[in-house]
């Protein structure tokens, strides 16, 4: 299985440009020097990072599609079932990167601007993650039940209603109750919720992708 | 003898094409060619036994496994080269080390870059900057670099000059020297098969039409070109297949010695194997096999 995953990452990295990652440092350190009032996490680890990390299985569709890479997969020593759990393996192993790049941002912060107590910085890194798995699995459904143009519109879908909901909160008047809510409410009880709809939602789209992958040949 | 393939009563139905109970084994140390016209089913059959297509019925041994239950064990021991399949463009020659050598249990790195070199494939380079000979120089460097012990191949070779072609031809001779390796060679390129090939097997509009040793190919069978009156008087046990041209016939005889013995100045030239394909395809066959 570590090939399959080696493989998977290999690809994505070596598919995206190297101007990408000098957009990634341009908008981390936007967001930590720019715009450094308390919307600048928000903003960081609520949208940019889980959109980001949700990114590889539109882009691993395309090399399937249009480069016969899961052709290329299937001649491979592994079972139908190890290429779908391998593709989600792969998939949630990019977000050790994004993660990094998150605590990374989140010890910046805390430490240049201390715009939050530390929970809640804490909170805001476990909130980003949790909307990155979130994508990052409806992702991977739309890319084994669907075409590449369908896998593409739908992450495109996923991150304009990702940037619609924030901007929506944003205007909304909504973020400062939110953020007070989020220090005195049960958090502990909100973010085991979270934690477990998340099991439940990859679990749930590991399940048909892998019936559908089964099925279609 | 061990097979290293057994494929028996496979069939599998689409709605413009059917496999038609399809059975043929291959023997360990050969050189098995699959010939047929395309669309007769060469594809659908290597893609069943890779478990990419799954059939209505019939049973695949592969190594002596099942296909499907041991896919796994019996992939590690295969080596596949496919048409137009070909490694993801955006990797460099090397990444494909760093890959498999996580994948095949018996990946020799060494072996791998031994044959980057012999090939002529610059490790450095991207697979998109590679011709299409180039790619299929790099399949092959892939399939020999694992201890595969059964290569198949699907119109592998025809991305190659006359040249390197003949240079894989010798690999594959090398390939079945210690007689517990085979090869399944798909291929339109019939003169391939006449230099390497042990075994032909036939397919046409779905079914198998034969499977000959290529010794007996070409013992027994030979190309007659007759007149009518002499055609005539041949008994049509002494022809397979015949195709009528415009002031003579052609003839596919099957038993040429017997035929020599009776008409001793009679001119009868070898069949290829492209020889035989085409009288099974456009003649009139006369013989069931």
């Amino acid at each position: 299985m570590s090939g399959l995953i080696q493989r998977d990452l290999l690809l994505y990295f070596r598919k995206n440009p190297k101007i990408l990652y000098v957009f990634e440092a341009v908008y981390f350190l936007f967001f930590l020097f720019i715009m450094k009032n308390k919307y600048g996490p928000l903003t960081y680890l609520l949208l940019c990072t889980p959109i980001d990390m949700s990114g590889l299985p539109a882009t691993l569709k395309e090399m399937d599609t249009s480069y016969k890479g899961m052709m290329t997969a299937r001649l491979l020593p592994y079972s139908k079932k190890d290429l779908v759990k391998g593709r989600f393996y792969s998939a949630f192993s990019y977000h050790i990167f994004s993660l990094a790049e998150m605590l990374l941002f989140t010890i910046c912060h805390y430490l240049i601007w201390k715009a939050f107590s530390l929970e809640i910085y804490f909170l805001l890194f476990l909130g980003g993650w949790l909307i990155g798995i979130l994508l990052t699995a409806v992702n991977l459904l739309a890319s084994f039940l669907s075409g590449l143009n369908a896998t593409m519109i739908f992450y495109m879908i996923s991150a304009i209603g990702l940037v619609g909901g924030y901007l929506l909160f944003l205007f909304s008047d909504k973020s400062y109750d939110f953020l007070n809510q989020l220090i005195s409410t049960n958090r502990v009880l909100l973010f085991l919720l979270g934690i477990f709809v998340n099991i439940l939602i990859v679990l749930v789209c590991y399940f048909i992708s892998l019936k559908h992958f089964e099925k279609s040949s | 003898m061990d097979n290293i393939l057994s494929i028996s009563h496979l069939c599998k139905k689409y709605k413009d094409f059917t496999l038609d109970d399809i059975s043929f084994q291959i023997p360990r140390g050969v050189i098995c060619g699959l010939i047929g016209e395309n669309g007769a089913g060469k594809t659908t059959t290597i893609s069943a036994l890779l478990n990419m297509v799954t059939p209505d019925s019939g049973n695949i041994q592969v190594l002596g496994m099942d296909h499907v239950e041991s896919e796994r064990e019996i992939k590690q021991k295969l080596g596949i080269v496919l048409d137009e399949v070909n490694q993801v463009p955006h990797l460099y020659c090397k990444d494909i080390d760093t890959i498999m050598k996580k994948i095949y249990q018996d990946w020799d790195s060494e072996l791998f870059f031994q044959y980057l070199e012999k090939f002529q494939l610059p490790k450095e380079k991207k697979i998109k900057e590679l011709s299409k000979g180039m790619n299929v120089k790099l399949n092959f460097a892939i399939a020999l670099s694992h201890q595969a012990e059964f290569l198949i191949l699907d119109e592998a070779t025809s991305g190659l000059d006359p040249v390197m072609r003949d240079e894989i031809l010798k690999l594959l001779q090398d390939f079945i020297m210690d007689e517990k390796h085979s090869v399944l060679l798909s291929t339109h390129i019939t003169s391939d098969l006449d230099k390497v090939a042990d075994y032909i097997v036939f397919m046409h509009e779905g079914k198998i039409q034969f499977m000959r040793s290529k010794e007996e190919i070409e013992n027994h069978y030979g190309v007659l070109q007759c007149r009518k009156d002499f055609f005539e008087a041949l008994s049509p046990d002494d022809y397979c297949a015949y195709i009528q041209e415009d002031f003579s016939i052609k003839v596919l005889v099957s038993h040429k010695q017997e035929l020599l013995e009776h008409f001793q100045d009679l001119v009868i030239e070898r069949a290829s194997i492209e020889d035989i394909m085409l009288f099974y395809i456009k003649g009139v066959i006369t013989c069931q096999d």
